[in-house]
């Protein structure tokens, strides 16, 4: 009796341990890794397109100054890319590369207000929408480079404006009525952009970095800018009754004389910036003062537009990455959502005696950021390949589970979050300017920039050497630059053309826009 | 309880065994080292009016026969809807894009115009033929000229090349057939014999019967391959004709007639085996390289589209020795016929010659096993079209018209007759089955490496 009644214990002990180490492991399993209840293939995707941002004032990119929180602790949760090219630093281009992961060579895709996207082409968002995704846009709905290129937004549903400085509420706002399905949002913040960020006015430890006088300087370039813009409004009063109707034109006769309201003129860019009449408009708004100062600033006045530069990145970091971030746990799906945050190309501030970008092909326009967050993925991954704009289509396909399309020239880099190089890295890549006829291809440690007609190596940079692209080696190494030439004729030569670019500028463009657009990309 | 168990064990034991010694045994049947091979192609004849495949009229008796004693697909699909590059797919294993014999002319620009021709356009690829040839075998070709022209390169690895009247019928092809057959019968031969009898544009030598028509015709039309040819241009140059049911009933009527006499006229070569006992040492393969439009999308005559009626083909493979009278289901492709062969006659190939074959071999099928093989399928007509296909192992069709960009999505399970266009309906489907297609597509080398619909038309 004794003895099967202390049997009977025993066994009820053996099981309440057998019971407790199930619902252990049970435990450990929710708690792992990969334990993320969502499965890759429903995971929302927030990209984040930073105009013109450089990397190298990122804080987890090795900038001494602490200017972007936020985007360093996504880096330390996820991969950090570290050779992130684009293949056109300019944002039309550019972008549409990273839609549609096809080289400029192959969508011929340079020119606003001209150049259009072909319908055989699919998008990132257009994928993702066949396979259920809500999708939606947010950036400058009018814009020729982004917002009103056509055929560039293929697949969002929504596209709202969001201008620089603006609360980033309407993305968040969207978020929180999409998020019980899977979703796609893509953000193009140009407050990272030359010449926009001073306009914001806001202070912060960053911008009280630059002398008074020159914050001065600044904030009349900011009025001239303004009054420029007004008064091109009023000579063109005929063009707003056409684009808006006489019923607004009323409401914003404010504008037409002055003092003028600059929240008029804000509202109006709102009003206006889903209307498609607004483009020729828009492209009549020729002649912008700050762009025109900036590019005549010298070194030491540059030091002081980056300070302005850091200041934006700080602001942006904080009200856009910082929110989203904060808003994705409020909401509970930040494990289900992966965070792309990437630019469409750099900026010269003065590194070879330029400030902007476009027609110069050094690293310093070409290199962007890329930070990629996937749950559940191993963290503080730093990947070295290197890797271009046509990559993030094919690989979030990839991530998600979906095909990648056949038209894909890019490769997936799903592999190198894990930490491990992927099979097939990219062992060059390359890239083409606007208006000055250039091409380069760039490897690890050499870039060769040519003439795009006749193939003639102009520059070749050891970047080992000479990271900053000051030595020009090509008389001495021509075996390299021969080298380099024949793999960048072999990488575009099987490369389908998408358009032929025998597409006409859109009515109210004038002669002298066109060159204008052709030369520099900007109107 | 335990007796019971082992009973039922032995018992089991005794079923399986001679099951399994016999499959072993079935096994070692496959096996037709030093056979003859005689491939038999139909022209034009369109799986739908094959009696053995459901169709109601016996127009078919000779394939219906050896499909009783053989093997029958039901779902067999031809690389392209015209003769030119279905054929060659068949001799090469290859896809048009592959073999580039896609159209008839590799060179069309008004003034100069170059016949497509297999060595020209594809130095270093074999043939069938040539295969066998090599492995012993003497070769004879008897056909009706036009689409497998010797032009074409269609003569390569034949030792005798039979093509010299146009859009002939097997009453043309089958008496040299025979006659070389009597001077060989005691050599390994390989013969390809074919016929444009049920062709539009081959009218049989007597006129028509029209006893398959039934009730009479109460319609303008007068048949013959002159109106046959009026039709298929208009409905290439118009988008479409226009066609009333009983016209529709009376060319099918016309067609019914020339099927049942190229079944007539291979009958005489059937019996020709026979006489010379060479039936019980001859694998045969009966097939056709293509269907034809009656109407189905508004057009005639074949080579333009991409539907059912025209890549849907009707095929059969006769094992000496071995009833089958089974019937496969599975989908197989015309890419397959030249791997099953030589797996049949256990030819060895090369390297080289394994690794140009696309398709492969059908003899697990043959044993009872089941594939899920896509069918890619392309035409290049003339210059009105340059279109792809994919057909799923289950049942899905997506076409994609090059020149246009149109693109068109069929459930074949639901909407067998493709009426009911799907693509932006199903638009996963859709898309998977495109980057699918395009994907196929892009791992065959064209000449300019650019699909844009200049650089194909510059082609021709």
């Amino acid at each position: 009796m004794f003895r099967s009644a202390v049997i009977f214990q025993m066994m009820r002990f053996l099981v309440g341990v057998l019971l407790c180490a199930v619902s252990a492991t049970g435990v450990c399993a929710a708690d792992g890794p990969a334990a993320s209840s969502a499965k890759p293939d429903k995971f929302n995707v927030v990209l984040v397109i930073l105009d013109a941002l450089r990397p190298d004032h990122l804080g987890c990119y090795g900038y001494a100054k602490n200017t972007s929180p936020n985007i360093d602790a996504l880096g330390k949760e996820g991969a950090i890319f570290k050779d992130a090219f684009t293949p056109f630093p300019l944002t039309l281009p550019g972008v549409v590369s990273m839609f549609t992961s096809l080289y400029p060579q192959s969508h011929q895709i340079k020119h606003i207000y001209k150049d259009r996207l072909s319908d055989k082409v699919y998008t990132l968002a257009q994928i993702v929408r066949i396979y259920g995704y809500s999708t939606a846009w947010f950036g400058a709905t009018s814009d020729p480079h982004t917002g009103a290129a056509p055929g560039l937004l293929r697949g969002f549903e929504k596209k709202r404006l969001l201008m620089p400085m603006w609360s980033a509420d309407p993305v968040l706002s969207w978020i929180k009525q999409h998020d019980q399905k899977p979703f796609f949002v893509t953000v193009h913040s140009y407050q990272t952009h030359e010449v926009i960020f001073p306009y914001a006015g806001f202070k912060n430890q960053f911008s009280l970095q630059a002398p008074s006088l020159f914050r001065d300087e600044i904030g009349r370039i900011d009025e001239t800018g303004w009054r420029i813009m007004q008064e091109n409004l009023k000579s063109h009063p005929g063009l707003l009754y056409d684009a808006l109707g006489k019923a607004w034109v009323e409401k914003y006769r404010s504008l037409l004389t002055p003092p003028y309201s600059k929240k008029a003129v804000r509202d109006l860019y709102r009003v206006a910036g889903d209307n498609k009449r607004w483009n020729s408009i828009f492209a009549m708004l020729e002649g912008d003062p700050g762009l025109t100062l900036f590019r005549s600033y010298g070194t030491q006045k540059t030091g002081y537009l980056l300070s302005l530069l850091d200041a934006s990145i700080w602001e942006v970091d904080r009200d856009l990455i910082g929110r989203l971030v904060a808003t994705l746990k409020e909401r509970g799906v930040y494990d289900k959502t992966i965070i792309i945050i990437t630019a469409d190309h750099g900026n010269e501030y003065k590194d070879h005696g330029q400030i902007g970008h476009g027609p110069a092909l050094y690293d310093e326009s070409l290199r962007v950021p890329l930070i990629v967050r996937v749950p559940g993925a191993k963290p503080g991954i730093q990947v070295d390949s290197l890797v271009e704009a046509v990559d993030i289509l094919p690989s979030v396909c990839d991530i998600l589970g979906m095909p990648v399309p056949y038209q894909a020239q890019g490769i997936s880099w799903r592999r190198d979050l894990e930490g491990s190089p992927a099979q097939a890295a990219h062992s060059f890549v390359i890239s083409e300017s606007i208006g000055t006829d250039l091409v380069a291809i760039r490897s690890k440690r050499w870039k060769l920039i040519m003439e795009a007609k006749s193939g003639k190596p102009k520059e070749l940079f050891d970047l080992e050497k000479d990271p900053h692209e000051l030595n020009n080696v090509i008389a001495d190494r021509f075996e390299m630059s021969k080298e380099l030439q024949d793999e960048y004729i072999l990488k575009v030569k099987e490369l389908p053309l998408y358009q032929d670019g025998s597409s006409e500028f859109v009515a109210g463009v004038s002669d002298a826009l066109r060159e204008k657009i052709k030369k520099t990309g900007y109107w | 309880m335990r007796k019971v168990f082992l009973k039922m064990l032995c018992l089991a034991v005794l079923i399986a065994g001679p099951m399994a010694f016999s499959w072993a045994q079935e096994d070692q049947r496959i096996d037709f080292s030093g056979y003859n091979i005689v491939f038999v192609s139909f022209d034009a004849l369109q799986a739908a009016h094959t009696h053995c495949l459901g169709y109601s009229k016996e127009t078919t008796p000779q394939i219906d026969a050896f499909a009783s004693k053989g093997f029958l697909f039901t779902q067999a699909i031809a690389q392209s809807s015209w003769t030119v590059p279905s054929s060659m797919s068949w001799f090469t294993s290859m896809y048009p894009s592959e073999h580039r014999v896609v159209n008839k002319y590799s060179q069309y620009d008004g003034e100069k115009k170059v016949f497509s021709n297999l060595t020209e356009l594809s130095p270093g690829v074999v043939t069938l033929a040539e295969i066998l040839r090599e492995n012993g075998y003497v070769t004879g070709g008897f056909t009706g000229d036009a689409g497998v022209s010797a032009k074409f390169g269609f003569g390569k690895g034949f030792d005798v090349y039979v093509d010299d009247k146009k859009f002939a019928g097997l009453d043309h092809s089958v008496p040299p057939a025979i006659e070389w057959l009597r001077a060989n019968k005691d050599r390994k031969f390989m013969v390809f014999l074919h016929g444009y009898d049920s062709h539009g544009q081959h009218d049989p030598a007597e006129g028509y019967t029209l006893r398959f028509l039934g009730a009479p015709y109460k319609g303008t039309l007068k048949g013959g391959k002159e109106e046959q040819g009026l039709l298929r241009e208009r409905g290439l140059n118009e988008g479409r004709i226009q066609l009333t049911k009983e016209d529709v009933r009376f060319w099918r009527a016309l067609y019914d007639e020339k099927i049942y006499d190229a079944n007539q006229r291979f009958k005489a070569f059937v019996d020709e085996l026979n006489n010379l006992g060479l039936m019980d040492k001859t694998v045969i393969v009966l097939t056709a390289d293509h269907g034809t439009e009656f109407y189905e999308h508004q057009r005639f005559d074949h080579g333009f589209s991409l539907y059912d009626e025209l890549i849907h083909v009707p095929l059969v493979i006769y094992l000496p020795g071995v009833k089958a009278g089974k019937t496969i289901t599975d989908q197989v492709r015309g890419i397959d016929l030249m791997p099953t062969i030589l797996d049949l006659l256990k030819i060895t190939l090369t390297d080289k010659e394994a690794a140009q074959m696309r398709g492969r071999s059908l003899v697990p099928l043959l044993k009872g096993a089941h594939v899920q093989l896509d069918a890619y399928t392309e035409t290049d007509y003339r210059l009105y079209t340059h279109k792809r296909a994919l057909r799923t192992s289950d049942g899905w069709k997506f076409i994609y018209a090059l020149e246009s960009d149109q693109k068109e999505l069929y459930n074949l399970n639901k909407d067998p007759q493709e009426k009911h266009n799907l693509v932006n309906v199903e638009q996963r489907k859709a898309y998977e089955l495109e980057q699918q297609l395009f994907t196929w597509l892009k791992s065959m080398p064209l000449k300019s490496g650019n699909y844009s619909k200049e650089s194909m038309i510059k082609e021709y």
